[in-house]
């Protein structure tokens, strides 16, 4: 009975990391989100005032349009709450990168140009995004298999 | 913390296997779970059927025609039979007395 006991909780763990292995992101995603980027920050070049106001809100509903396309194709939505820990550091980590490249370029477009800041930031999200959904497949493959620190 | 309790309706290894997914996530479609736990489409529908009528499960159908999918969700009574079933199992392994629970389906 013990045993059965332990074999349905390993069970559990792997069907719930499953979640976490078994939703690759479509290959669309992030240069669709650093095209995203591009236009958002290059908007600014334009220099009108309510491109100001403008350009926040479109930003905001693109990202949630990005985010919904990619639960439908996906098929399942996550959450962060029910993650392993070693997962969400790799979230906190991707965050934390995507402030970093955010806060560059508008330091950037500040000083040089909305345009360039704009493409630097879209290229970088793009790679930082590959870079993240590596780190964080493997994350799961070692959590996985029982590696994880 | 959740009562360790043996929930006969959550045992059944498929759906145990749906609750998992459905606990660590905000909602799952069909197809994700069918495809993740190797089933026809009758059997899961009738696995998930018993978890909705049991009030663990909540069906959200979104959009229409070819486009339409089937989602679901774990009611927050779903989520506490999951959580009291797992605290049963690890109650089982660490050696501690537990509850058998009210009897309900089997699989």
């Amino acid at each position: 009975m013990e045993t059965d006991a332990i074999d349905e909780i390993e069970a559990v763990r792997r069907h719930q990391l499953d979640v976490h292995r078994s939703a690759p992101l479509p290959a669309w995603a992030w240069p669709s989100f650093g095209i995203g980027v591009f236009v958002f920050l290059s908007s600014y070049a334009l220099g009108e005032a309510w491109i100001s106001i403008a350009a926040p809100i479109a930003y905001s509903l693109f990202v949630g349009v990005w985010a919904g396309s990619i639960v439908r194709h996906t098929g399942v939505q996550g959450r962060l709450r029910g993650t392993p820990r070693p997962l969400q550091a790799e979230i906190v980590r991707a965050w934390a990168g995507c402030a970093l490249i955010i806060g560059g370029a508008v330091a950037l477009g500040l000083l040089v140009s909305w345009v360039l800041a704009g493409a630097l930031a879209g290229i970088a999200v793009v790679a930082g995004g590959r870079v993240y959904e590596r780190r964080y497949a493997d994350r799961a493959d070692a959590l996985a298999a029982g590696q994880a620190r | 913390m959740s009562d360790a309790r043996l929930d006969p309706l959550v045992h059944a290894p498929r759906r145990l296997a749906a609750m998992a997914i459905l606990a660590s996530s905000q909602s799952v479609e069909f197809t994700f779970l069918r495809d993740h736990l190797q089933v026809s489409d009758s059997v899961l529908s009738k696995h998930m059927k018993l978890l909705q009528e049991a009030g663990y499960v909540k069906v959200v159908k979104r959009g229409r025609g070819r486009g339409a999918s089937t989602w679901y969700r774990v009611t927050s009574a779903g989520r506490e039979a999951f959580d009291a079933h797992v605290a049963y199992l690890q109650s089982l392994v660490a050696g501690a007395p537990v509850s058998l629970g009210e009897p309900g389906a089997g699989d």
